[in-house]
């Protein structure tokens, strides 16, 4: 190392003494390099001179800290707990087969026992409250497969799987109000019925469509066809399918089980169509079943038809007359009114009378009722798979021996069309878009 | 050993040592942080180096730390326009303001080390514990630091060499 490079820490005395010396002897020999070292000299003497006196200040609040016990470090605490906590829900999440499955499933579980609580706790025509504990869970028993007779002759129903979520949306919304569809429903089912060919012999809309047949999957239709075939029949064997095409399935099968609750079980749960849902949108059917008298098949066959096609309007006016009416007829006042049918078309007023019937029979066969329920549950998933809920019986409390017969019930969403204006169409006109 | 007879005997020099780096603003508040650590680690303390240093290396993590949270540049060198004329032979051959902006224009690393060794009073071997360097890095740093102070100060010498 040359002597300029150590001439800074001669200066500053920081040079063993050997080298020291030997500096000092370079210096003497050279002024240029004593020069030099001066220079450095007076440099660190004005650095040194020029900085301002500083006057600590401070010192009492650090020594009271100093004896402040020290606060505890919590995060010490919360930052494993957080981490366990997260890896803990990571860990949950990551291990469910399949959330949006689970999550649905119990979104339309809880639906289906809101609807049949609320069933349940209406007034019945004949006075009793019909299956007031019947809220069962359906999700107890898993069947592979449909188990069809050959006995149904059945047209297998077409899906609708252009159904949007924002339809999906409101429906729950309206299912969620036990008071009964709200305004905005009621315009909308009035702008559909308007919409509704005029002849019931048309075919259905989703037949006039070849776009909505060309967007549904193939699995939908397998579904469809499990969906209506996979139905535990009664005892003797019959059994009768009907296919109703509307735009609320919930609702629908809501108000169905309402007229018909009074005379059997009514165990049903709707099916969500998976593929379609992955494909397209979402879309699913709704399937109920229900087991009724052999005598008074046709007159629920009939009601089921008649809350099919008629505007809801009048269903609620409908019902509320049907309840008046069974109030009167359980008090002994007469016979189902009918002049109570103003401002309801001619079909509407068809579905009173023949809900009151119903109501009026059971007791007129001994009060007894029919308690029977078939619970009949099923989610029909992508491959095929039909989930079916368990059979609840409850004890026949009338003639044990009755012959009944089993109704399916296929609720299948209506098919979404663009927006057409409202045609001038009479309200009496129906649907015409039922498939007995 | 306790920590408030520490503080009591070192203080004024911490104190100073943050306020030439940090500013006097947060000089003190600096200066509590670097004793509450020195508490909590004092029992690391080995006597490897003269408490003055280890105080003055906690001190220099603080500063440092400061800088990092609030994000601003290191305090510039305070020199008082009053001593001027206080000093001797040498202290007269100087414009200060040309050297504070002289020490201004040198690195990082430079000016730490001239700081550490004018101002605070430390030899070579305690700048090179605090910075964790070796001595000869502190030595070559201060050469070349000082070499560019005197091109500011003393331009005409430089050039007759």
């Amino acid at each position: 190392m040359s002597v300029r490079e150590d001439l800074k820490a001669y200066v500053d005395g920081q040079l063993p003494p050997m080298r020291m010396q030997e500096v000092r002897e370079a210096l003497e020999a050279n002024p240029e390099l004593a020069r030099e070292a001066a220079e450095l000299q007076a440099l660190s003497v004005a650095i040194k001179s020029s900085e301002p006196a500083y006057v600590p200040r401070g010192l009492d609040d650090t020594l009271r800290r100093l004896h402040s016990p020290a606060p505890p470090r919590w995060w010490w605490f919360g930052l494993p707990l957080g981490l366990a906590s997260a890896v803990a829900l990571a860990i949950v999440m990551l291990n469910r087969p399949d959330a949006e499955d689970r999550s649905s499933v119990a979104f339309e579980s809880q639906r289906e026992r809101n609807s049949m609580a609320a069933s349940a706790a209406a007034p019945s025509a004949n006075g009793a409250v019909a299956q007031s504990k019947a809220a069962p869970s359906f999700d107890k028993a898993t069947v592979e497969g449909p188990s069809a007779n050959g006995s149904v002759g059945l047209k297998v129903p077409e899906l609708n799987a252009t159904r949007g979520t924002k339809q999906r949306a409101k429906e729950r919304k309206l299912d969620s109000q036990s008071a009964g569809p709200s305004t905005e429903y009621y315009q909308d089912r009035i702008s559909d019925t308007a919409r509704a060919p005029a002849n019931p012999a048309q075919p259905s809309k989703a037949k006039t469509r070849p776009e909505a047949q060309e967007q549904r999957p193939a699995s939908t239709l397998k579904d469809a066809a499990a969906l209506a075939l996979a139905v535990p029949t009664s005892e003797n064997g019959k059994q009768e399918t009907i296919v109703l095409d509307v735009d609320s399935p919930v609702v629908t099968a809501s108000r169905l089980r309402q007229a018909l609750a009074p005379y059997q079980g009514v165990a049903a749960k709707q099916g969500f169509d998976r593929a379609a849902a992955k494909e397209q949108s979402d879309s699913y059917v709704q399937r109920l079943v229900f087991e009724v008298p052999e005598v008074k098949a046709k007159e629920a066959a009939a009601t089921i038809r008649s809350i099919g096609m008629s505007p809801p309007m009048g269903e609620a006016m409908a019902k509320n007359v049907l309840s008046a009416d069974a109030a009167r007829l359980s008090a002994g006042a007469g016979g189902p009114g009918g002049g109570r049918g103003a401002g309801v078309d001619s079909k509407y007023a068809t579905a009173r009378r023949d809900q009151s019937n119903l109501a009026v029979q059971p007791q007129g066969v001994g009060g007894g009722g029919f308690g029977g329920g078939v619970g009949g549950g099923f989610r029909a998933a992508a491959g095929g798979k039909i989930n079916t809920g368990h059979v609840e019986k409850a004890p026949d409390v009338g003639k044990a021996s009755t012959p009944k017969r089993t109704i399916v019930v296929v609720i299948r969403q209506r098919a979404q069309s663009p927006k057409v204006e409202k045609s001038p169409v009479p309200k009496s006109s129906g649907p015409g878009n039922l498939e007995p | 050993m306790d920590m408030a007879t520490i503080a009591r005997d070192h203080y004024d020099a911490v104190y100073r040592f943050c306020a030439r780096r940090v500013g006097l603003e947060k000089a003190a508040d600096v200066a509590q942080e670097t004793f509450l650590t020195a508490q909590k680690v004092l029992h690391k303390f080995r006597g490897e180096s003269s408490l003055s240093t280890w105080l003055f290396g906690i001190a220099h993590n603080e500063c440092r730390r400061e800088f990092r949270r609030g994000k601003f540049e290191p305090a510039s060198l305070e020199i008082d326009p009053s001593c001027a004329s206080a000093g001797g032979r040498e202290d007269a051959l100087v414009d200060r303001e040309l050297l504070r902006q002289a020490i201004l224009r040198l690195s990082d690393e430079h000016r730490e080390v001239v700081v550490m060794h004018e101002l605070d009073g430390l030899t070579y071997e305690e700048v090179a514990q605090i910075l964790n360097v070796p001595v000869g890095t502190v030595k070559s740093r201060l050469h070349h630091a000082f070499s560019n102070l005197r091109k500011v100060m003393f331009p005409a010498a430089e050039e007759v060499r």
